[in-house]
C-alpha cells in the first residue's frame, strides 16, 4: 500500500474513532451481543431471537385458501422482543421488552402490526440509549437499584383480553392496558388501591362464565395474591396466602370449584438476591422438597389444602377438572428440571444451542379429601398446552400443544392434538424449517363445548425467513392448514396469545 | 388502606404541628440550612413529604425524625429548605402523599404505593436503605436533589 494511501487511512480512522458512537465500543466489549452476531449468519434459528429495528405497522399477508367466519377478528400475541439495546444483550430469552403482535384476520387477508410496550422501563432506556436496569435473568454493574416489580416490568409474556379492555401480562408486576386496534401503551391497569403494584400473572383463567381468576407470586413476601375479576373487568376479590417458599409458579388451573396450584421446588433465596444476582439466578433448585400442591376454594379462599407430587418442573398447566367424588384431574407439562430455564433460554441468547430437558405431557390425580395425589406421564413431548375455552375448569378430552423438537434449532416444529385418555396424538408438522410459536383453539361458534373448532397459530419460517399465520380444522390437524398467511417479515418469536372475535 | 381518610387540612396541621416543634427546638442551635430538592412526582396531586433523621437510632422510626416538611406536588420539582441545623450526620426520606392521607400507602403485599426517595438516591434492594447510605454530611448550608421512584 501506497504511503499516501496508508496515511488518508489512518486519518480517517482517527476521524472515525473520535465519531463513533459509544453504542460501537459497548457492541464490541459484550461478548453475548458479539457471540450472537457471530451465530447469526451461520445459524438460521436465530432470526427468531433478533431485535426488530422498530415497530410494525400495517403490512398485509399473502394468503393462501381461506379463512373460516370463526377465526376472522384479532390474534394477539406478545413475547420479549428487545433483546438488545445500545450494543449490549440481554442473558435470558425472557428479559426482553414486550412487543404486543396484532393480526387482523379476515376470510382472505391478514394485516399485521406490532408495538413495543411502552413500560417506565422501556421509554427510559429507550431515551437514555442503553439498559438501565436488570432483567429477569440479566445483571450487570452499573444498573439502577430495583425499587419494587414494576420498575423493571417488561410487560413481555401474554396477552389478556377482558371486557373490550387488552392488557399486556409479565408475570412479576403489573398488567399493561394497550389499546387494541393502535397497541399505543395506555398504563399500568391499577385493579383496586390495595393491589397497586402487586404481581399479577401471565396465566389468568377465564371461567365459562366469563369470570377472570389470576394469581400473583409476590417475591418479597412468600405470599401468593389470589385475584377474581368479574367479565366487567372489575375486581371482586384479591386475597393473599402466604406459602412456605416462595416458588417459581408460572400457571396455575381452575375447576369448577377450585383453583390448583403446582408448586415446583424452585425455590427463591432472598439472599442471593441482595448479593446481586438476578431474579431467576436467585432461585435453587431443591428437589427434596417435592413438588407442593395447592388446592383452593373458590367460594372461600381462606379454605386451603396441601398436597404434595414428585419433584419436577413446568411452565404450563392444560387444564384441571374435578369428578362427583372430588378427584381433581389436572394436566400439565412436566420436565424433570427447570433445564429450559438455565440453559436453553440462556445459551439462545448468544447464538448457543444447549441440550434440553424432555417435555411431556403429566397427569395428575389429587384426592384432597384424602390428602394424595399421585401422576403418571405421557410419553408425548408438548409444550404451550392450550383446550376448547368453553372447557376451561370441566372435563376435557385434547390437549392442543407444540411438539417436535429438533435438533437443529431450539423450540418445536409442529402442532398436536392430544386425547389425554389415550394418549392419542395428531399431529402436523410444518418441517424441520419452522419453529412453532403457541397454537390456539377457536370454537365452531354454535357448537357444544368440547364439539367442532379451528386451530390457529403462527410459526417462524427459516427458509423463507418469514412469520406464517395458519389455521387448521381441530379435529383434522395432520390434513395441513386450511388458510396459510405469510407475512412479508420474520418477528421475533413469541410467547402466549389470545383471540377475539370480529 | 385504613378505614378513615383524613382531609388534607388534617394532614397540613398534623405536620404544621410536628414542624413546630422542631423548629423550636432546633432554634437556640444556628448552623446550617438544608435545601431539599424532590423530582419525580409522578402527578401534580397531593403533597411531598420530606422527613430529616438525625441518625442511625432514630431513621424512619416513627415520630423520631428531626424534622418534617412538605410542599404540593409538582411534576417538575418542589423544594422545602430545613433551617438551622447544628452540623452533623443526617438523612432524608421523603414520598409523594397523592391521596393526602398524611401516610405512606402499602399494598396488601406490603410494598409502599406511593412514589419515595431517599437522599443519596439510596436504596436498599426492595427495602429502605441504610441510614449510613443515605447520609449527608452536614457543615455548611447545603442543597441536595432526592428522586422519587
Amino acid at each position: 500500500m501506497q504511503r499516501r494511501n496508508l496515511l488518508r487511512l489512518a486519518s480517517a480512522y482517527a476521524a472515525g474513532a473520535a465519531f463513533a458512537p459509544p453504542l460501537f465500543a459497548e457492541a464490541a466489549a459484550d461478548p453475548w451481543m458479539a457471540d450472537f452476531l457471530k451465530a447469526e449468519a451461520a445459524l438460521p434459528w436465530t432470526l427468531g431471537y433478533r431485535t426488530p429495528a422498530g415497530d410494525f405497522g400495517g403490512a398485509s399477508a399473502q394468503v393462501t385458501g381461506r379463512f373460516p367466519a370463526a377465526v376472522q377478528g384479532v390474534l394477539f400475541r406478545n413475547g420479549p422482543a428487545i433483546h438488545d439495546m445500545g450494543g449490549q444483550r440481554y442473558q435470558h430469552w425472557f428479559d426482553g421488552d414486550g412487543m404486543v403482535q396484532r393480526y387482523a384476520i379476515t376470510a382472505t387477508g391478514v394485516a399485521h402490526s406490532g408495538k413495543v410496550v411502552r413500560t417506565p422501563k422501556f421509554v427510559a432506556e429507550k431515551a437514555a440509549g442503553k439498559r438501565l436496569l436488570e432483567g429477569f435473568g440479566s445483571k450487570w454493574p452499573g444498573l439502577q437499584q430495583v425499587t419494587g416489580p414494576d420498575a423493571f416490568n417488561a410487560a413481555n409474556t401474554s396477552v389478556l383480553s377482558v371486557n373490550g379492555e387488552l392488557l399486556a401480562l409479565w408475570e412479576g408486576g403489573s398488567a399493561f392496558a394497550i389499546d387494541p386496534v393502535t397497541l399505543e401503551t395506555r398504563g399500568a391497569k391499577v385493579w383496586s388501591q390495595e393491589t397497586r403494584g402487586v404481581p399479577f400473572s401471565a396465566h389468568p383463567r377465564v371461567d365459562s362464565d366469563g369470570t377472570v381468576w389470576n394469581f400473583g407470586v409476590s417475591a418479597l413476601s412468600d405470599m401468593l395474591v389470589l385475584y377474581e375479576i368479574g367479565p366487567d373487568a372489575k375486581l371482586r376479590r384479591a386475597q393473599p396466602v402466604r406459602t412456605p417458599h416462595t416458588s417459581y409458579v408460572h400457571d396455575f388451573a381452575i375447576t369448577e370449584r377450585h383453583l390448583v396450584f403446582l408448586m415446583p421446588p424452585l425455590v427463591l433465596e432472598r439472599s442471593r438476591m441482595h448479593e446481586g444476582h438476578s431474579f431467576v439466578d436467585s432461585h435453587r433448585w431443591r428437589p427434596e422438597l417435592g413438588m407442593r400442591v395447592l388446592v383452593v376454594d373458590k367460594a372461600d379462599l381462606s379454605r386451603q389444602q396441601w398436597l404434595e407430587l414428585p419433584a419436577g418442573f413446568m411452565f404450563h398447566l392444560g387444564n384441571a377438572w374435578e369428578d362427583a367424588q372430588g378427584i381433581i384431574r389436572v394436566d400439565y407439562v412436566h420436565a424433570a428440571t427447570p433445564g429450559v430455564l438455565y440453559g436453553t433460554d440462556r445459551a439462545l441468547m448468544r447464538g448457543q444451542m444447549s441440550p434440553r430437558p424432555e417435555y411431556h405431557i403429566a397427569i395428575a390425580r389429587l384426592d384432597p379429601a384424602r390428602g394424595k395425589a399421585s401422576q403418571e406421564l405421557l410419553k408425548v413431548q408438548a409444550e404451550f398446552p392450550r383446550i376448547d375455552p368453553r372447557l376451561t375448569g370441566r372435563r376435557h378430552c385434547h390437549l392442543l400443544h407444540a411438539s417436535q423438537s429438533q435438533a437443529t434449532h431450539p423450540g418445536f416444529s409442529a402442532v398436536a392434538r392430544t386425547a389425554v385418555e389415550t394418549g392419542h396424538t395428531d399431529m402436523y408438522s410444518y418441517g424441520a424449517d419452522h419453529m412453532v410459536e403457541e397454537h390456539l383453539f377457536i370454537p365452531e361458534p354454535g357448537t357444544a363445548p368440547g364439539g367442532a373448532g379451528w386451530v390457529l397459530g403462527t410459526a417462524l419460517d427459516l427458509k423463507q425467513r418469514c412469520t406464517v399465520l395458519a389455521c387448521f380444522r381441530a379435529d383434522h390437524l395432520s390434513d395441513g392448514p386450511v388458510a396459510l398467511a405469510k407475512l412479508p417479515y420474520a418477528l421475533p418469536l413469541g410467547l402466549h396469545a389470545t383471540f377475539t372475535q370480529s | 388502606m385504613s378505614a378513615i381518610q383524613p382531609t388534607s387540612r388534617a394532614a397540613a396541621r398534623w405536620l404544621a404541628t410536628c414542624i413546630l416543634a422542631t423548629t423550636s427546638a432546633l432554634a437556640q442551635v444556628h448552623a446550617a440550612d438544608l435545601a431539599v430538592t424532590v423530582k419525580g412526582a409522578r402527578s401534580a396531586q397531593g403533597l411531598v413529604l420530606v422527613a430529616l433523621y438525625d441518625g442511625p437510632e432514630t431513621f424512619l422510626k416513627p415520630g423520631k425524625h428531626a424534622g418534617v416538611q412538605m410542599a404540593p406536588a409538582d411534576v417538575e420539582a418542589v423544594t422545602v429548605v430545613f433551617r438551622n441545623l447544628p452540623a452533623g450526620r443526617y438523612a432524608i426520606t421523603t414520598f409523594h402523599d397523592e391521596n393526602t392521607n398524611g401516610k405512606l400507602d402499602f399494598n396488601l403485599t406490603g410494598s409502599p404505593v406511593e412514589a419515595l426517595g431517599f437522599s443519596n438516591d439510596a436504596f436498599g434492594v426492595a427495602a429502605a436503605p441504610a441510614f449510613d447510605k443515605a447520609v449527608i454530611d452536614l457543615t455548611a448550608d447545603a442543597a441536595i436533589t432526592v428522586q422519587l421512584r
